[in-house]
């Protein structure tokens, strides 16, 4: 626990967010306040609609707050520029969707190599960088497949890749595991814990499955749009061990 | 930078292939149309002026009734009007001061029963000239025109167009036999050479009698229609008309400054008129095809409004893993810019074509049609549909410039 001591990268006090349609005012999130450390690997809990997909939204630069501060390495992020959010969302984060948000027709690789589009990567580069990210999921197999020809649990490994192609060093993961039977969860989670622990990336992870938050270090739970909980994982679950276990 | 822009687009336009497909479909059918249409008017209207053009450009012709510079003269709405006569031609002839006329003839025409041992057909009689062969070039094929003394004695001669001679005569010989028009015998004394139809008028099925037993024999009257007047130097067939008019006024005791009661046009004048038709007919075309346009870019618009959700998803998505506003517009406006070129560039290429099929299929059917592809055609094909093009392309990354990317990622 020594990590605390750090200064945080994501700092929130009383983020709230409502969305307005058509005079219809939803109240989503109610005042939420926590910190997130450089490395910390974090869990988000909590019941369908209690606002966790919002919250992720809105700390990985996809959304804004109604109101509240949001320092982002001790900098405001409502004073950034468009242009700078853009930046950060290329450099700072991977964002693995709830939905996965795969373009179309579109090939595995193509999809993959997205976010390097708008990096200074070379062409061939870019193929080496993005062909690494699929095997990483295990699709190398499936590289040239069109994305709507893909399952649902490829889907979402494809969702992955997208979000670690560009090495950020802040992963938001929205239910990764929720299409996946054992053996692949435990694959995703198993990189993902690999990049906290032997990379020292930072990683947000929603999860309804108390077993999968386990992988966390640290467990957050959201009812209503308000922070019931925030505890440390007392007994860490590890990836690494499971698989030996399972040999 | 821009070429993997470019890739991008081509696999973009690859992914997306009916919706491409369908929008390039669009503006090639706009641009191909426009050409297509106002090519075909300018053929039409070339076959036209030719025809007009094939009657000699040495010719004068002089209408009675007053000087209008604008439209034609009044004995095209059927007003009779008795200024002009045959002495007054005549005496263009002989004039001193009018040492370019060539000839002259006078004109006056009718309808009449033409019938010949129990046939009887309805033909236009002219009264004209002994001169009509020099004036109007035309030969004559059998027998002889009438001359100066039947126009003279007022002989009751005729001369056939050949499609009329057929007509009635089939294979016989018609010269020599009676005909009667009205309750008159004329005697046939030569047949014309076919000359196929002039402007809007068929020449090979009049029957020319001397116009001096036209007017006392069957219409009863002294003026006539028109005249023409045939000039042997091109170059003096402004001056000539100016001289005309001069004499004609000062026979009708008309001041040099006065409003004259006849009206002499050279063949520019008529090619005006004819221009002033068939302008307003390209005219017409033109926005008929215009609106061809119109529509046919509205259903261009229509694809690709349908397609904004799905593309302003993808703007999001993109805006989602670091693309600048920059970036998202350039890759629309050089998408847009590159199917609107090829489909414009195909579109082009097509109503050229088309034009030129349709050309050579007129002219093989021996009209003399001019091919001509106008400037203003592709401009405004390519100008109207690479603009509709351009403009639905970019309106979705304008909405969705608006939007931040989860906004985008679930827009309806
Ligand atoms: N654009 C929007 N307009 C109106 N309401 C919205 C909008 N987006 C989300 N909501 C509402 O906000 C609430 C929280 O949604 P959110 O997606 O954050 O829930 P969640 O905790 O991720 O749920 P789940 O576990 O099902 O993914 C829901 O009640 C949802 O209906
Ligand atoms: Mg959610």
């Amino acid at each position: 626990m020594n990590k605390k001591k750090n200064k945080p990268i994501i700092d929130i006090t009383d983020i709230k967010k409502e969305f307005v349609n058509e005079e219809v005012v939803t109240k989503v999130l109610h005042g939420i306040n926590f910190s997130i450390e450089p490395g910390e690997f974090l869990a988000i809990m909590g019941p369908s609609g209690s606002g966790k997909s919002t919250l992720m939204h809105i700390l990985g630069f996809l959304d804004t707050p109604t109101s509240g501060t949001f320092l982002f390495d001790g900098v405001d992020v409502s004073k950034l520029t468009d242009d700078q959010l853009a930046e950060m969302r290329n450099t700072q984060i991977g964002f693995v969707f709830q939905a996965f948000n795969l373009l179309p027709k579109t090939s595995v690789l193509d999809n993959v190599i997205l976010p390097l589009l708008y990096t200074q990567f070379s062409k061939k580069e870019r193929l080496e960088i993005a062909k690494q990210a699929i095997d990483a999921v295990g699709l190398t197999h499936r590289i040239n497949n069109l994305s709507n020809q893909l399952s649902g649990g490829e889907k979402q490994r494809v969702a992955i890749a997208r979000a670690l192609v560009n090495n950020p060093p802040i992963i938001f993961a929205d239910e990764p595991t929720g299409n996946l039977d054992s053996k692949s969860g435990l694959q995703i989670m198993q990189i993902l814990q690999d990049l906290n622990i032997s990379q020292n990336h930072t990683i947000i992870l929603v999860t309804h499955e108390k077993y999968t938050a386990e992988h966390a270090e640290r467990i957050i739970k959201l009812r209503d749009g308000k922070l019931v909980s925030d505890s440390p994982v007392s007994e860490r679950v590890l990836a690494n061990n499971e698989t030996e276990l399972k040999k | 930078m821009l070429v993997e822009h470019l890739s991008g687009t081509i696999n973009n336009i690859r992914q997306n292939k009916t919706r491409a497909f369908l929008t390039m479909l669009g503006i090639i059918i706009g641009i191909a149309g426009v050409i297509m249409i106002i090519s075909v008017g300018a053929g039409a209207q070339s076959i036209i002026i030719n025809q007009v053009k094939d009657q000699g450009s040495n010719l004068l012709a002089i209408f009675p009734g007053n000087t209008d510079e604008e439209g034609p003269p009044a004995a095209v709405f059927g007003i009779t009007i008795t200024t002009l006569t045959n002495e007054d031609i005549l005496s263009l002839k002989n004039s001193k001061r009018l040492q370019y006329v060539e000839d002259v003839s006078s004109y006056v025409q009718g309808t009449d029963t033409v019938s010949w041992k129990g046939h009887t057909a309805e033909a236009t009689f002219i009264g004209s000239s002994y001169a009509v062969p020099n004036v109007e070039s035309a030969a004559v094929e059998y027998g002889n025109f009438f001359t100066v003394e039947d126009e003279k004695s007022l002989q009751r001669v005729a001369v056939l167009g050949a499609d009329i001679a057929e007509n009635i005569f089939g294979d016989e010989n018609p010269i020599g036999e009676k005909i009667k028009i009205e309750k008159h015998n004329f005697k046939i004394i030569g047949v014309m050479e076919k000359r196929g139809s002039s402007g809007f008028s068929n020449n090979d099925t009049n029957i020319y009698i001397p116009v001096t037993t036209a007017q006392k024999l069957l219409l009863g009257i002294n003026h006539i229609s028109f005249a023409r007047v045939k000039i042997s130097d091109e170059s003096q067939i402004e001056r000539t008309a100016e001289i005309i008019e001069e004499i004609l006024k000062e026979r009708h005791d008309i001041d040099i400054g006065g409003l004259a009661d006849f009206d002499v046009k050279n063949q520019k004048d008529a090619l005006d008129v004819l221009f002033s038709i068939t302008n307003a007919i390209t005219l017409f075309l033109t926005s008929i095809a215009s609106i061809a346009l119109l529509v046919g870019s509205i259903g261009i618009m229509n694809i690709m409004l349908v397609a904004v959700q799905e593309r302003i998803r993808e703007i999001g998505l993109r805006k989602a893993v670091g693309a600048t506003k920059k970036d998202i517009f350039l890759q629309f406006l050089i998408e847009t810019i590159f199917m609107t070129l090829i489909a414009g560039i195909v579109g082009i290429l097509i109503g050229i074509a088309i034009s030129y099929v349709i050309a050579i299929i007129v002219q093989s059917l021996n009209y003399e049609w001019h091919f001509s592809i106008s400037t203003l055609s592709i401009i405004l094909g390519a100008g109207v549909s690479g603009f509709i093009g351009l403009l639905s392309g970019i309106v979705p990354a304008i909405k969705a410039g608006k939007l931040n990317p989860i906004e985008a990622l679930t827009y309806e």
